[in-house]
């Protein structure tokens, strides 16, 4: 095998670290969504006598994104851990990589995007899906600063919004790019497992005719 | 993070570990499989003569036979490929 393939694997691997990392940080922006959401109504809370009013309603909101953002970044964490691995092991052996311990790394990613394939779907979703949130938030709060510019603002506030709109549309037009090139990523693995389904018949009528 | 592997893939992985001599525990704990699961596929790599048993000290030891590599070279041959097939497919 020669240097081209593990160019290319070293490459995929960078993607399917960047969307774990991506969803790292959905998914810890949906837990702080979800733990304001608590906090800010929990005191409200105990001024009313009532316990049937929006604050309920938004505390239980804050548990469930605080539960389905905790759970994502564990996934997304498990990931990114299960990338990292391979890329040490590679990186330690980067001068005398041999055929074997290329096929090994391949068989590691195909085993694990099998196993985890719909997981990774999701994954793609959640970007895409994040990625228009931020931009459309940011896009907001750009007509927000135009329209409703007063001269009285004072530094920081001003500036430190523009850096906090800027981030934002920087983040998601980054993961709208992102996305794209993992979604392609994604396809060609799709090929890599239908091809892996071939080559593993291949193999078996050549054992069994022996 | 849990992967999935076809048998083929344990195969070919038990192959190349035992291309030096080794003892049972280890390739459970090399390949990440069940006892049950090792001793089948090892009773199958036996039979097709892919690998056979030697005995050091009282204790038994796998070890790769010849025989094994053309499977080992078709494996590594039909992963490669399918690798620079898609490498084609991304341009």
């Amino acid at each position: 095998m020669n240097a081209q393939p593990s160019k290319q694997l070293n490459k995929e691997m960078l993607i399917f670290l960047s969307l774990a990392v991506i969803n790292l940080l959905f998914s810890a922006t949906f837990l702080a969504i979800g733990i304001v959401f608590i906090i800010n109504n929990i005191w409200i809370l105990s001024n009313y006598d009532s316990l049937f009013n929006t604050s309920v309603a938004l505390i239980i909101l804050g548990f469930l994104f605080s539960i389905i953002g905790f759970y994502w970044i564990v996934k997304s964490a498990l990931m990114m851990d299960f990338i990292t691995d391979i890329q040490w092991k590679i990186y330690w052996t980067k001068k005398k990589q041999s055929d074997s311990q290329i096929t090994k790394s391949i068989i590691k990613l195909i085993a694990y995007y099998r196993e985890n394939i719909s997981q990774i779907k999701k994954m793609i979703f959640i970007s895409i899906i994040g990625g228009i949130i931020f931009v459309i938030q940011s896009m907001y709060y750009i007509l927000e600063m135009v329209l409703l510019y007063d001269p009285l603002y004072q530094w920081p506030f001003y500036q430190m919004r523009i850096i906090s709109v800027i981030l934002m549309l920087s983040w998601g037009i980054l993961c709208f790019y992102t996305t794209n090139y993992i979604r392609s990523a994604a396809s060609i693995w799709d090929i890599r497992l239908r091809k892996s389904r071939e080559a593993e018949e291949i193999i078996r009528q050549r054992m069994e005719s022996k | 993070m849990a992967s999935r592997r076809t048998q083929y893939e344990i195969f070919w992985e038990i192959l190349m570990f035992c291309k030096k001599k080794q003892t049972f525990t280890a390739i459970i704990r090399y390949c990440n499989l069940n006892s049950k699961i090792t001793q089948d596929y090892l009773d199958f790599l036996l039979k097709k003569e892919y690998i056979s048993i030697i005995e050091h000290n009282n204790k038994k030891f796998y070890l790769t036979t010849d025989k094994s590599e053309e499977f080992i070279a078709l494996f590594t041959n039909l992963y490669k490929e399918l690798f620079e097939t898609s490498l084609q497919k991304n341009g």
